[in-house]
């Protein structure tokens, strides 16, 4: 019964699912190349950003703020609110997923088959930033491209269908100049849309360890999510 | 009688034919004591989605996957006259309110005073800000789900987490994660429908589904959508049709190799076609018993049918090539001849199978009741219906004994038979050596072979299991209990042994319906709670408003809600399982109630796929599945076997001894059977090939073939005297014959659709082959080395006259191979031990006379076996019966015995009638009367003889005849005396009486079938003052008997005993082969002859002295004048034979071209 439930709600906030694809169409090729290439000189990742979620059961979007690093090739820390409600932390093959709030920490390991916000969370971190050209054009493919308000606007779509039935499209937003990120937009399957605007953005400067470290307070109750078939 | 005996008969195949029902269930193969086994028959029979039709559909997009199983689903649905239900989904974002609203009623008390103090009026708000904030923070994509469309968390029923299996992504039933593979469900109108109507149906269903293909993808080639059928039904319908397709094709194809090898050898169409209706008959018949007798069949034990026809075909052909081999025998004496050997052949091998009632196994179990019964219906219709059709017809047409270093006779040389005991110790060594190298073939308990290989139906559930990503094998556990409550109870004890057999691996992941179970004790607790909280449904809705919620957010909540507040106040109170379509789809998925009233709950375990068995629960929890059934199988039937093998081992050595009752031939039928499986388990273990649940039944149809071949052939060496190459072509060809159809039809169904019917007749052909091999090649050089003649010495000239017997030309019609033993009176083996036979060597010489001077060996016999009643313990106990209670009452059950004996053996009468025929006359009814008063006069005789070896003497009168006195005058003059008699009356008598008379008489005798019945019978003869000399065992013997006579003793012998070797003299005006000794004794020796006998009177035994044979030894100089010499003194008791021919015992056929005494020739 539970699976339904989560269904329902991977309909909504599933994201970048990363799952095997087709080619990617000549047009964009270009473009892709160029984004990849600028992204793989990006060894360090610091930003700021502002998430305006507006789903659709709420007359009001809801925005909150928070702050993401990046330490290639397999750290990265992600915290949302602030102070933060919700924080992950991924380092070498584990993926953690706090909540202060509630006092819990759940931890992923990856190389499986992840499920849930670890995986959610790894598929967009995958689909915004690519490493690889041939992994990234197996799991995506760019629609359109095109111009706004100073931001080069990429609209991508999952490959897999499953990914596409829970999140039929992602935008990226990147710097014209040096194409950096500067927002994503993930568009759910009932229309509600999460968008993450990236702002006072550092790269390549250094970043404490300590914020990759994945401690956790005894106290806290944890959640193992370590199985792999 | 026999009028209406056929038609009630035809009656009564038709009727159990017509009531005969086939059971395809594979359940139905598998001991249903096995408690794994047992669950699954409770969960086949319990939960409806265990019969289920799948059919599963792949499309390239979900949108076109979820259409077309959405379409098939709604076409099916509206076929009512086929589908019960249809179902492409589960149904729960349908049914999410009702689910939920039933599930917290079924939560603890205290679980919904939890909610209500959180949904308290002065507590809301700040739970709905907290909502929000949380709403704009977590990263779980579900929780935003959750928290957007269900803002009261309602949905976050306490427990219902448990539904997750630990550890393992929960996979929506009826799709694929990426939804182009789909799945749905179809409920049968008639879920235990027979396999063959589910074939139809399921042809009507794929019809249905076709047309909703084409009429929503349009895509007539298919290539972007592939749709296919899995599932109980189809499994069973494509399982048991393609057994039937296999076993019918393999029949088919046996007759065909039967026919076509049968026309090759013999080039007659009629035997062929009784043949043919033969073995369908004998199916049929026993197809219609199994029905009487077992009810319903499962399909695969008719598989009995290419089993018993290989094995039925055996006695077809022997009896056939027999009649083919001596074609001037009579129905009576071919039947009588074979009889023994297929009788034996039929009770053995039926035996055999019948033993497999012990393997555990009911399909085996079946299976050899099946075959033993059509065994014995095979051996019936052989020898009644099929032997009398196709008695006389054509020329004989025998093959040539090419190949083997043949001497006179056929007899191999002793180079062939040493070279056939090296080959023997070579293939022994092999398969010694491969056997402890490669080891014995393994034993498989996995329930895969009764599956089909190949299989579409098969391929689409690897298929589902692929898409649906189930990976691991999955069983089912069943909870037991009176109430609902029992059963969650159940459930939650089972959890602890489920997470410890995770933790240590074997387990992978479970589901339990726990959460979802109901429990009427809390429904009926929290009824007033939720009564409470459906009554602030408007409350709650202007709360959320007023938070910021859109009405998409409300909607859950106020479904809820609404059924809490019916519930409560309408009186219908809270369903037993949630309304809607998950409810509906749920229930029976998670439970079932029996007959009884009690509640069932069916949870799901998955374990390892490289792990086999069941993990260890508390007790009271059943657990269950195909995949997981080989260890339990195995222990059970690696058990048994054992048993079985040993129980066999002892029935066939037990039969073989009543078969052979000597031990060489059961040692060598023993022998050649391990050999024969030796070598199989040779071949399979260098080819790899394993035992599983369906080729173990190659095991009682190897031990059947061998031990019938071992019969066949044994017998026909003893008939045959050794002559290989008459052994071969009565037998040898027929049982080559039967081998090259079986090794066809089986290896026919090498190409099966079934793997386990496929390894089964694989290894059956390899079986044959082996037994073929063994028993052709090497069992008759290891018989004949066990049996060989001394060196220096001559093949017996009665192997000669066997020879001759079995040329094409043979006039003899091969009377030799029929000699019976005469019901007890002398059974011995003859002609070569007979009392009567003392000459048959033809040579002039004195000293050739004596048979010891070519000892016969024992086993080179040609008389067919003895009574089985004539042994030393049944002649002990009739010798002390017969010291027990007076003459009249034994005399009244000897007869009745007897009348007995002459109604089950009808053709005994028949040849009894064809012997008394010369001479009695040809009067129909006068023979028949006449040959049932020997019968009884044959009772009576025995009844005197035991009497009179036990001790107590019936008074023997003398009759007043003119012969006596010379007879005294004989005796007195030490010149040495002759008696010579006839099978006439009790002859038996007349040596007491001959020691009451002053004379102490040397009885001639045979050796006695064994030595213990010849010392019994000698110290019997002993106790009367007459001495016994034992011919045939000792090469001296006969000098002792002319020693005895030229020191003036009296000698007594048989005359009328016809032997191949005896001399052919004439008696009743009719070629007569009659014993030579008493014309070869009277050259030698001189001896005075009397004619004398003891026959039976009105007043009791009588001896009468006939007149002497006065000769002169001029007139027995040479071997024609000694022919001569031998009718003059049978002539003699023409007389009182005609007078008293109801006591001639005379119950082998005497009469030299054949009983009908027509076909006279010759001399």
């Amino acid at each position: 019964m539970i699976r339904g439930l989560r269904n329902i709600a991977a309909g909504l906030g599933f994201s970048l699912l990363g799952v095997f694809g087709e080619g990617v169409p000549d047009p964009h090729e270009s473009i892709l190349r160029s984004w990849i290439e600028a992204s793989s000189h990006l060894t360090r990742f610091e930003a700021e950003f502002r998430q305006t979620r507006h789903l659709k059961a709420l007359t009001q979007p809801l925005v909150s703020t928070g702050r993401v690093w990046f330490s290639a090739p397999d750290q990265f820390r992600w915290e949302l609110g602030d102070p933060p409600q919700s924080v992950a932390v991924r380092s070498g093959d584990t993926l953690l997923i706090l909540s202060p709030r509630l006092r819990r920490a759940e931890s992923y390991a990856l190389g499986g088959n992840l499920t849930g916000p670890g995986r959610d969370l790894m598929g967009l971190l995958e689909g915004a930033f690519p490493r690889s050209i041939e992994d990234w054009k197996g799991r995506f493919e760019i629609t359109a491209v095109s111009t706004n308000q100073g931001v080069l606007r990429l609209d991508l779509r999952p490959r897999s269908p499953a990914a596409r039935k829970l999140m039929p499209a992602l935008i990226v937003g990147l710097d014209p100049g040096s194409l950096g990120l500067r927002l994503t937009e993930m568009v759910m399957v009932d229309g509600s849309r999460i968008r993450s605007e990236f702002g006072t953005l550092r790269t390549n400067a250094p970043i404490s360890p300590e914020l990759f470290r994945l401690d956790v307070d005894p106290t806290w109750k944890r959640i193992r999510n370590d199985s792999t078939p | 009688m026999k009028r209406w005996v056929v038609p009630l008969g035809v009656l009564l195949v038709v009727w159990s034919l017509y009531r005969l029902r086939l059971d395809s269930d594979p359940l139905s193969l598998l001991p249903a004591g096995l408690p794994s086994v047992a669950t699954l028959r409770e969960h086949q029979a319990l939960f409806p989605s265990a019969r289920e039709l799948l059919i599963t559909v792949k499309a390239g997009t979900p949108e076109e996957a979820s259409a077309l199983a959405e379409g098939i689903a709604w076409d099916l649905g509206r076929r009512k006259d086929l589908v019960e239900s249809t179902r492409w989904d589960t149904g729960f974002r349908e049914s999410i309110a009702d689910t939920v609203a039933w599930a917290w009623a079924q939560r603890a008390p205290m679980d919904l005073e939890v909610l209500e103090q959180r949904l308290e009026a002065g507590r809301i708000a700040q739970e709905l800000a907290a909502c929000r904030e949380r709403l704009a923070t977590t990263l779980d994509p579900a929780e935003i789900a959750r928290l957007a469309y269900d803002p009261l968390g309602l949905l976050d029923v306490p427990g219902l987490s448990g539904m997750e299996a630990p550890g393992r992504a929960q996979a929506d039933p009826f799709s694929s994660s990426d939804g182009t593979f789909r799945v749905v469900s179809v409920a049968p109108l008639n879920p235990s429908m027979p396999y063959r109507e589910a074939a139809v149906w399921l042809g009507r269903i794929r019809g249905v589904v076709e047309e909703a293909r084409q009429r929503i993808v349009g895509n007539p080639d298919g290539k972007t959508v592939r749709v296919a059928f899995t599932g109980y039904v189809a499994i069973m319908a494509e399982t048991a049709n393609g057994m039937e397709r296999d076993l019918t094709s393999s029949v088919t194809l046996t007759l065909a190799v039967i026919c076509l090898l049968f026309w090759v050898t013999h080039r007659s169409l009629k035997p062929l076609a009784w043949l043919v209706v033969s073995l369908l008959l004998t199916f049929l018949v026993t197809l219609a018993l199994g029905s009487l007798v077992l009810g319903e069949l499962n399909v695969i034990s008719c598989g009995f049918a290419s089993v018993m026809m290989g094995l039925v075909v055996d006695y077809a052909l022997v009896g056939y090539q027999e009649m083919r081999a001596c074609p001037g025998r009579s129905l009576g004496q071919i039947r009588t001849a074979v009889m023994p050997g297929i009788l034996w052949s039929a009770a053995t091998t039926a035996g055999t199978f019948l033993s497999l009632h012990f393997a555990g196994l009911p399909g085996l179990s079946e299976l050899g009741t099946l075959t033993a019964m059509g065994l014995v219906v095979g051996a019936i219709v052989t020898l009644f219906w099929f032997l009398p059709r196709v008695a006389g017809r054509g020329p004989a047409r025998v093959g040539e004994g090419e190949g083997l270093e043949l001497g006179e006779a056929g007899v191999p040389g002793p180079f062939a038979r040493w070279l056939a005991v090296a080959g023997t110790c070579v293939l022994m060594g092999f398969a010694v050596g491969v056997l402890a190298l490669k080891g014995w073939p393994r034993i498989e308990g996995a329930s895969d072979p009764l599956m089909p290989r190949n299989s579409a139906s098969q391929e689409a559930m690897e298929e589902l299991r692929s898409e649906l990503g189930r990976t691991h094998k999955t069983s089912w556990l069943l909870v037991r209990g009176p109430d609902p409550e029992s059963v969650h109870a159940r459930f939650a004890e089972a959890v602890p042994g489920l997470e410890d057999a995770r933790r240590t691996g074997a387990v992978v992941g479970f589901q339990l319906p726990s959460v979802i179970w109901p429990l009427p004790t809390h429904s009926r607790t929290n009824q007033a709670t939720l009564g409470r909280l459906g009554g602030r449904a408007d409350e709650f809705r202007s709360r959320l408003l007023e938070a910021g919620y859109g009405s998409n957010a409300l909607h859950l909540a106020d479904s809820i809600l609404q059924r809490w507040h019916r519930w409560s106040g309408s009186g219908e109170g809270i369903p037993t399982w949630p309304e809607g379509v998950f409810g509906r789809w749920v229930a029976p998925m998670t439970s079932a109630r029996d007959r009884d009233g009690s509640w069932i709950g069916r949870g799901l375990v998955e374990t390892p796929s490289n792990r086999e068995g069941f993990p260890s629960l508390s007790s009271g929890i059943q657990i269950a599945g195909w995949e997981n059934l080989g260890p339990e199988l195995l222990a059970r039937v690696v058990g048994r076997v054992r048993v079985l093998t040993a129980a066999i081992a002892i029935a066939l050595t037990l039969c073989l001894w009543l078969a052979f009752r000597r031990w060489t031939e059961v040692v060598l039928g023993l022998g050649a059977l391990a050999l024969s499986f030796g070598l199989l388990f040779t071949v399979m273990s260098l080819t790899g090939a394993t035992w599983n649940l369906l080729n173990l039944v190659a095991i009682p149809l190897i031990l059947g073939t061998s031990v019938d071949s071992t019969i066949h052939v044994q017998l026909a060496l003893r008939r045959q005297g050794g002559d290989l190459r008459a052994v071969w072509r009565s037998t040898g060809v027929a049982l080559l014959l039967c081998a090259g159809a079986n090794i066809a039809g089986f290896g026919s169904l090498a190409w099966s659709s079934n793997a386990g019917l496929a390894s089964l007749d694989l290894v059956c052909a390899g079986g044959v082959v082996c037994v073929l091999v063994v028993v052709l090649l090497l069992l008759p050089a290891w018989w004949l080395v066990l049996h060989r003649r001394p060196k220096g010495l001559s093949p017996s000239p009665g192997l000669q006259a066997e020879a001759n017997d079995l040329t094409p030309n043979g006039s003899s019609g091969c009377t030799n191979d029929l000699t019976p033993n005469a019901m007890g009176q002398s059974p011995g083996p003859k002609p070569w031990t007979m009392k009567e036979d003392l000459s048959p060597d033809a040579s002039e010489e004195p000293k050739d006379l004596s048979p010891g001077a070519t000892p016969i060996p024992k086993g080179l016999s040609p008389a067919s076996k003895p009574s089985h009643l004539y042994g030393v313990w049944a002649w002990w106990i009739a010798l002390q019966v017969a010291r027990r209670i007076g003459r009249r009452p034994l005399a009244g059950v000897t007869r009745l015995g007897m009348r007995l004996y002459m109604a089950v053996r009808p053709d005994r009468l028949d040849l009894v009638r064809e012997n008394l025929r010369p001479v009695v006359g040809g009067e129909a009814s006068r023979l028949r009367a006449i040959a049932k008063a020997n019968g009884l006069g044959f009772a009576e005789k025995l009844v005197d003889l035991w009497r009179l070896e036990a001790g107590i003497r019936s008074r023997v009168r003398l009759a007043p005849e003119a012969g006596w006195h010379p007879f005294r005058e004989a005796v007195a003059s030490r010149k040495g005396v002759l008696l010579v008699t006839v099978h006439l009356g009790n002859w038996e008598l007349g040596g007491p009486l001959l020691a009451d008379l002053g004379v102490r008489p040397l009885v001639l005798s045979a050796a006695e079938p064994d030595s213990g019945l010849t010392t019994l019978r000698a110290a019997a003869r002993a106790h009367h003052g007459v001495d016994t000399l034992v011919v045939g065992s000792d090469p001296f013997a006969f000098v002792e008997v002319i020693r005895r006579l030229q020191e003036g003793g009296v000698v007594a012998l048989l005359l009328d005993r016809p032997v191949g070797s005896g001399v052919e003299s004439r008696f009743f005006g009719r070629p007569f082969m009659a014993s030579p000794a008493a014309a070869e004794l009277a050259r030698a020796t001189g001896a005075r002859i009397f004619p004398m006998v003891v026959i039976r009177d009105a007043e009791g035994p009588v001896a009468r002295a006939l007149p002497e044979v006065v000769y002169d030894r001029s007139n027995v100089a040479d071997r024609e004048l000694r022919r001569t010499f031998t009718t003059r003194l049978l002539a003699t008791f023409e007389e009182v034979i005609r007078e008293h021919p109801e006591q001639w015992f005379q119950f082998v056929p005497v009469w030299k071209s054949g009983p009908s005494g027509d076909g006279v020739s010759g001399p």
